[in-house]
């Protein structure tokens, strides 16, 4: 009871936002609907590369699929669900073909070529022209799915969170992060390192898959420049360094953390919003190698609460 | 020797036009434990890695039980018994030692084990090697000694027929050295058949019940531990080395 | 398709091939000395591509004589940022280290091209030179002598490398920490120092690519990361350690952009990637790599 309280009691009140009646609730929703969508983005960028170690500076592409998949098939005639199902099996099959060529690569020719792939993403689809819309974007029917959207975010938020957890204490996750610390020696001990690596991609391709599809049918219009953005690729990936890759909690702490920093900065200054979120990853990476909740005092805090895990 | 347990055949492993094995052919009897002697860069952790899948040789066969091992994937050859230590140790230095242990339990066997049978088979493996009392630390948090048991550990608990133990005994004060052979010889006294690489060579012709010499990537001796010590060739093999030469008399 | 405009599109790439060369052998030699993924590699060459147009501009000053003063400051810009932000990290685990460094450097990305935005009034503002030299005609075959001249210094400064890494004592420190940082510590190799110069070195073969982008076309703030990639992708296709790899990589690319763009000049700008995910699928360790 007292290690589920800290993170039933929030998702209840976030649940309960939307019977608010301000003015200000859809913006509310909104910007919040935004950092689910980071926390999501991390926290699934971190199964590959935090718990397995494969820094994947490619995981946005899952997200920039889904959404066109979505947009694609929805504009085809076929209903909602079945698209979304549909857009997110592809996604699936996609992250299980390409595991096969990129994870004979390791450590920094990993994350290159999975960096390079956003790349060859953004420019097919500018390229596919006939099927995604080109440079033009993609648009869908427009509607205000402000509250829908808050609800399934913070669903997949809870989801994904969930996953993570049991990923984290299951054999595969135990597979993933012997894969991390020597992936020659977990061979020599029985496990089976390409397949498990295949299943941790296509696990953690899910949730942007999901989020993307979702995505497009939120903002209703999409083009390969907002879905498949080099910057857009690395910020989840700085996110999940702040707050602690390879932890559980890592990475959605350093969503809401870097999320409300930006917001911050946006606020605050007119001038130089990119070059201050820069000092801010920066100082983390020289500082902070294990992120924020590595650090002495909130590691405690994770103790206190029945949190903290065997391996980190 | 009739049915050994391990058998090479004609091994050759090359890297990048530098011949590591040429041609070595040897036997393993099944429940001996056997040692594997030899100057440096003689190839003997070569000949491990080509055992166990890790750098496949370049020619020859393995054979295992009978069976035909060459060039399967290391996990594969995990489960059909062969397990390992490293000469410089490798624990995963992130996880815990249990979970260290863990992943040979669920990985590394042949049958998958019930939940209930996994925490016994984990506890009396640390038990078994000291560890139980730092079952939750991190492997980094060990000392030298520690995570020399620890490998030792892990390569139990995929429960192998082989193991082959690559020096471990090197590097410890002359009672820890007695402390690890004794476990060697009570990890062989489970029926486990132990193939080591060691330098202490009190150790090694202490342990061993037959003894493989390489030099310069070629078997030039295999015999019991008396006989081939009076081997000229191995002899002359370690001149200049004084020594190992002088251990090898003793 | 016509002869003659096959060789023009030849000769074309491998001009255009030649720049992506030397940046990316720059950036080849930081990778493989330190390990180090520098994402902030393309913002060097952008920042220095403006300080040329700069010096250009203010001091009226030859464009070619405004990189050979620009591009040497960017050794000790390299040399420092190593010292500064890259070896504060050399301890950690691998993967950490990998992380941290990927971290760092981004950060550094993200602050050179917005700060460089800002200087320059405005994030779209492209910055170029005028210089007219005259069009070599051969037949039917132009040859744009400015190209020309940018390749002939590319491979003058490719050259000079490979001669420094092969016979100066500094050099062969550098191949060694390449190969085996560990045997290079054993035999006394001051690893630090080789990580600095080689990023020194490497950021100066960026912006001396900087320069001469903006003499034959132009730079703005925000090519940085995408030429970052570009040049990575030109890395692992060439193989780690490998720096005839990189140069091939880098010309194979030139080509194909060259080739393709012909046809479809957004085509064009996939090449690199499909070509780099291609080669991976064939050769996971590069076209040269071992």
């Amino acid at each position: 009871m007292k290690r589920t309280l800290p993170f039933v009691v929030p998702t209840a009140l976030l649940l309960a936002l939307p019977l608010l009646r301000i003015d200000a609730r859809d913006y509310v929703l909104q910007v919040l609907t935004l950092l689910f969508l980071n926390i999501v983005l991390a926290q699934s960028y971190d199964m590959v590369g935090g718990t397995m170690g494969y820094i994947n500076l490619g995981h946005i592409a899952f997200f920039g699929l889904g959404a066109y998949a979505l947009g694609i098939l929805y504009n085809a005639g076929v209903p909602f669900v079945p698209a979304v199902a549909l857009a997110v099996l592809a996604v699936m099959a996609f992250a299980a073909l390409i595991s096969y060529p990129f994870f004979r690569l390791r450590g920094a020719y990993f994350a290159l070529a999975a960096f390079g792939l956003v790349k060859l993403m953004e420019y097919v689809t500018i390229n596919l022209n006939w099927l995604t819309g080109g440079s033009n974007g993609l648009k869908i029917d427009p509607a205000n799915r402000t509250v829908p959207m808050y609800l399934v975010s913070l669903a997949v938020v809870v989801i994904v969170l969930l996953a993570s957890w049991v990923i984290s204490r299951s054999r595969l996750g135990l597979a993933m992060k012997s894969i991390r610390e020597d992936e020659e020696v977990a061979r020599d001990f029985g496990v089976p390192t390409r397949l498990v690596k295949t299943q941790a991609l296509v696990v953690s391709s899910i949730f942007p898959a999901v989020m993307g599809a979702f995505y497009t049918w939120y903002i209703n219009f999409i083009d390969p420049g907002q879905v498949f953005g080099l910057k857009i690729a690395l910020t989840p990936v700085a996110m999940a360094m702040l707050g602690g890759s390879g932890l559980v909690i890592g990475p959605v702490v350093g969503a809401i953390v870097l999320y409300m920093a930006e917001e911050v900065i946006w606020t605050q200054f007119d001038e130089l919003h990119g070059a201050m979120l820069g000092g801010v990853i920066v100082v983390v990476g020289l500082f902070m190698p294990g992120g924020l909740m590595r650090l002495r005092p909130l590691d405690a805090l994770l103790g206190r609460l029945g949190w903290r895990e065997d391996d980190r | 020797m009739s049915d050994p347990l391990l058998q090479g055949r004609a091994l050759v492993r090359d890297f990048a036009g530098l011949r590591a094995l040429n041609a070595v052919s040897f036997e393993v009897a099944r429940g001996s434990i056997t040692g594997i002697i030899g100057p440096n860069g003689a190839g003997k952790t070569t000949l491990f890695n080509a055992i166990t899948g890790d750098y496949p040789p370049t020619a020859g066969r393995v054979i295992f039980d009978r069976r035909d091992i060459t060039g399967l994937a290391p996990n594969r050859i995990c489960r059909l018994g062969i397990s390992r230590t490293y000469q410089s140790v490798r624990p995963f230095l992130g996880l815990s030692v249990m979970n260290n242990v863990r992943i040979g339990l669920l990985y590394g066997r042949r049958e998958a084990l019930t939940r209930g049978e996994q925490e016994r088979e984990m506890f009396a493996i640390l038990d078994f090697m000291q560890l139980r009392a730092i079952a939750d630390k991190r492997a980094e948090e060990l000392i030298p000694l520690e995570r020399k048991r620890l490998e030792l550990a892990r390569a139990l608990a995929t429960g192998p027929r082989l193991v082959l133990l690559d020096e471990v005994i090197a590097g410890l004060t002359p009672t820890e050295i007695l402390s690890m052979m004794e476990t060697i010889r009570a990890i062989n006294a489970r029926g486990i058949t132990v193939l080591l690489i060691e330098h202490v060579m009190k150790a090694v012709m202490g342990l061993s019940s037959e003894v493989i010499v390489l030099h310069h990537g070629e078997k030039i001796a295999q015999g019991d531990p008396a006989q081939v010590s009076q081997d000229p060739a191995v002899i002359s093999a370690y001149l200049g080395q004084a020594d190992l030469s002088a251990g090898l008399r003793r | 398709m016509d002869l003659a405009i096959l060789v023009q599109l030849l000769i074309n790439g491998i001009l255009l091939g030649g720049v992506y060369a030397m940046a990316a052998v720059g950036l080849s030699l930081i990778f493989g000395v330190s390990g180090v993924l520098n994402l902030a590699h393309g913002e060097f060459l952008m920042l220095s591509g403006f300080f040329v147009y700069v010096v250009y501009d203010r001091l009226g000053l030859n464009p070619f004589l405004a990189v050979a003063l620009v591009a040497p400051c960017f050794f000790v810009v390299g040399y420092l940022f190593e010292m500064g932000l890259i070896r504060p990290l050399a301890l950690r685990k691998e993967h950490v280290r990998l992380a941290s460094a990927t971290l760092v450097t981004l950060g550094v990305a993200l602050i050179v091209e917005d700060a460089t935005s800002f200087a320059s009034l405005g994030g779209s503002f492209e910055k170029s030179v005028d210089i007219f030299v005259p069009t070599l005609v051969l037949g039917t075959v132009f040859l744009p002598s400015l190209k020309l001249v940018i390749f002939a210094v590319v491979l003058a400064l490719i050259a000079a490398l490979f001669l420094f890494l092969k016979y100066t004592y500094i050099g062969l420190a550098v191949q060694a920490v390449t190969q085996n940082r560990r045997g290079a510590v054993l035999n006394g190799v001051n690893t630090f120092r080789i990580n600095a110069i080689a990023f020194g070195i490497g950021t100066f073969m960026a912006a001396a690519a900087g320069g001469f982008e903006v003499i034959h076309s132009a730079v703005a703030p925000d090519i940085g990361l995408p030429l970052t990639l570009k040049y990575l992708s030109i890395i692992v296709m060439g193989g780690l350690g490998s720096f005839a790899g990189v140069a091939l990589g880098g010309v194979i690319i030139g080509l194909g952009e060259a080739l393709v763009g012909f046809y479809n000049p957004a085509w064009g700008q996939t090449v690199a990637y499909l070509l780099l995910v291609a080669i991976l699928l064939v050769r996971p360790k590069g076209l040269l790599g071992k």
